[in-house]
């Protein structure tokens, strides 16, 4: 992985030497919101949604980074310009901007936010493999944070419950991705992706009550409009995931990535289905990249995120 | 091997011949409750409390069969003197009761009860190797009912949660034991027994609002109090079974069984706990035969 342009508190650095205080509340209390958007051909795609949902997470968690949102996306800019030149060997960008609480004692008396904008590769290794075999997604029993609890519009790095969720669909198989379930057992999300499934060639995705605002849910939406395709959002049970016709993950990285498993029932026909593989290419004419051809091209580099 | 006989709607016959109309309620809709208790040196055990809850759960389903529960038990009996000449051979029986609700389109227009008694050998292999090695819990997402719906304390055959909470259980580790919790997120049982668990010398256990009223479990009780161990029933999450020094389930079989890890945590030492053997050990004493001895010795025959 080369050494990356960072942002670190008004400082433009390598990422090597990025070093986060002990004492930041980001790191010892998991008090922190972050964003990300990628590139696509080294274009950022949908960077105002992404920094908009970014603004609405740090006013919800009442911390002010000392910039606007005009300010931090011209930061996200400036990341994908200076880190240009080493493109071509990681084919695309990951840009990651978060803001903690800062340095500060439990009562945050002195605590100055901290402001983190960095680039890494788009994980490709991670996903790439699914486009062609389809994920297997095992519903797991830790469920999605509440309204009451943590705010699950909120993208927080408080993420235990995700990291519990990832470990327990592992011990079922050791390349499945979890998916959570709200408190009265509906269908929520994955752990960094919004879940969807086609049903009677209808595409159906849960309420955004209790989820992420995935960017990328809203863009499958709006491209299954473009194309005619009737979709639903609606509150979907486990039943109508294992018996749906198709599935698949929508995430900012893949956009939409197969389902053709799910706790080890077959999806399907165990394909990626027809409407996501109409929805991937539709994607790719869209912003001008193959995303499938390019994942699978980049998907032995090594990414560090 | 001879064969068992057994009861079926007033006669005794071979089990091989124990056939049920395949209109019956009992297939079609679940629609049957059952216990099963089991003998040790051929004496059926704790019979009297089996035939309670029998008689509680025909009471809440609103069976009416031609015998009564304590009649049902006298069969039982009876059925583990008709076998007695076997047992040498197999160690010793469960005795395994149903009542369904018989033919019928409407529970209300059904009967007359199927009533059948089930003697057959305790499948000693099927928990042989959890006396050393310990049971490995996995905690399903699959819930146990809660009494809105269909009662857990009822022993019914509507189970279609337990089998989905073993598939599942299997999923993670092959073999594993499903542990379920109710819709609060608190412990509960497992498809086949109940769950304790040890921290800081107390016994801990689920309260009876969504499990079964376990025969096994109120054995356990009594031991904990002979043996002076306290023990609390309460609300348990995963967390506390996770970060206990023991844990054990009990069920009627082989009465108390170690639990040794749950979702692949590792309990205690990861070794049968020091209060699951004292507790064994007080079983065997109780129903006059080592337990694990018997279990080891039948499980190795064939």
């Amino acid at each position: 992985m080369p050494d990356t342009w960072t942002y670190y508190n008004g400082q433009w650095m390598p990422r090597s030497q990025v070093r986060i205080e002990l004492g930041d509340r980001g790191f010892y209390l998991g008090d922190a919101v972050f964003d990300l958007f990628r590139t696509f051909g080294g274009k950022p795609y949908r960077v105002r949604e992404h920094m908009d949902r970014f603004f609405r997470s740090l006013k919800y968690v009442r911390i002010d980074p000392g910039l606007s949102p005009e300010e931090m996306t011209a930061l996200g800019l400036e990341c994908v310009r200076r880190n240009e030149p080493l493109r071509a060997e990681m084919g695309d960008w990951s840009i990651w901007y978060a803001a903690t609480r800062g340095l500060g004692d439990w009562r945050m008396l002195d605590a100055k936010p901290t402001v983190i904008v960095q680039c890494a590769q788009t994980p490709f290794g991670s996903f790439a493999r699914f486009y062609e075999t389809g994920a297997h997604a095992v519903i797991v029993k830790t469920r999605n944070n509440t309204p009451e609890t943590l705010e699950p519009k909120l993208k927080h790095t408080s993420r235990m419950h995700l990291v519990m969720a990832d470990v327990e669909a592992r011990d079922v198989d050791r390349d499945a991705w979890p998916v959570l379930l709200d408190r009265e057992g509906n269908i929520a999300e994955g752990s960094g992706s919004n879940v969807f499934i086609v049903t009677d060639g209808v595409l159906r995705t849960p309420t955004d009550a209790g989820i992420l605002q995935g960017v990328t849910r809203t863009a499958v939406l709006e491209m299954a409009r473009q194309l005619g395709i009737r979709f639903v959002e609606e509150d979907i049970q486990p039943y109508d995931l294992y018996t749906a016709d198709e599935a698949f993950f929508s995430t900012t990285p893949a956009f939409a990535l197969p389902i053709t498993k799910a706790d080890n029932r077959m999806v399907g026909e165990g394909k990626p289905g027809k409407v996501t593989r109409q929805l991937l290419a539709a994607f790719s004419e869209s912003v001008g990249v193959d995303v499938v051809g390019q994942a699978l091209k980049y998907r032995t580099s090594r990414s560090s995120v | 091997m001879a064969e068992c006989i057994s009861y079926l709607n007033g006669e005794w016959v071979p089990n091989s011949q124990m056939k049920i109309d395949v209109f019956d309620r009992g297939l079609l809709q679940g629609d049957t409750v059952f216990d099963v208790a089991r003998t040790y040196n051929g004496k059926p055990f704790k019979l009297d409390r089996h035939v309670d809850r029998l008689a509680r759960s025909l009471k809440f389903m609103r069976m009416e069969p031609n015998l009564t529960a304590e009649e049902i038990g006298e069969v039982m009996e009876e059925g583990a003197r008709r076998n007695e000449k076997l047992r040498k051979d197999v160690g010793d029986f469960n005795l395994w009761c149903f009542v369904t609700r018989g033919p019928g389109p409407w529970a209300y227009a059904a009967g007359p009860c199927t009533v059948g008694v089930r003697i057959y050998p305790i499948d000693f292999k099927r928990f042989a190797p959890f006396f050393t090695s310990g049971a490995q819990g996995v905690i399903v997402k699959t819930r146990s009912y809660p009494s809105g719906t269909v009662e857990p304390k009822v022993k019914h055959y509507s189970r279609g949660n337990f089998a989905m909470a073993e598939m599942e259980a299997n999923d993670v580790v092959p073999g594993g034991w499903p542990i379920m919790t109710d819709m609060e997120g608190n412990l509960t049982e497992g498809t086949i027994n109940s769950l304790f668990m040890v921290t800081g010398g107390v016994i801990r256990t689920p309260r009876d609002t969504s499990i079964l009223q376990s025969i096994s479990r109120s054995v356990v009780f009594d031991l904990a109090k002979q043996l002076d161990i306290p023990l609390v029933e309460e609300d348990l999450q995963p967390y506390d079974l996770y970060t206990a020094d023991e844990a054990f389930v009990s069920f009627t079989g082989p009465g108390v069984l170690p639990m040794t890890s749950a979702d692949k945590r590792t309990i205690g030492d990861g070794k049968p706990g020091r209060v699951t053997q004292q507790l064994q050990a007080a079983w065997s004493e109780l129903v006059g035969l080592d337990v694990a001895d018997q279990t080891m010795r039948q499980a190795a025959k064939k």
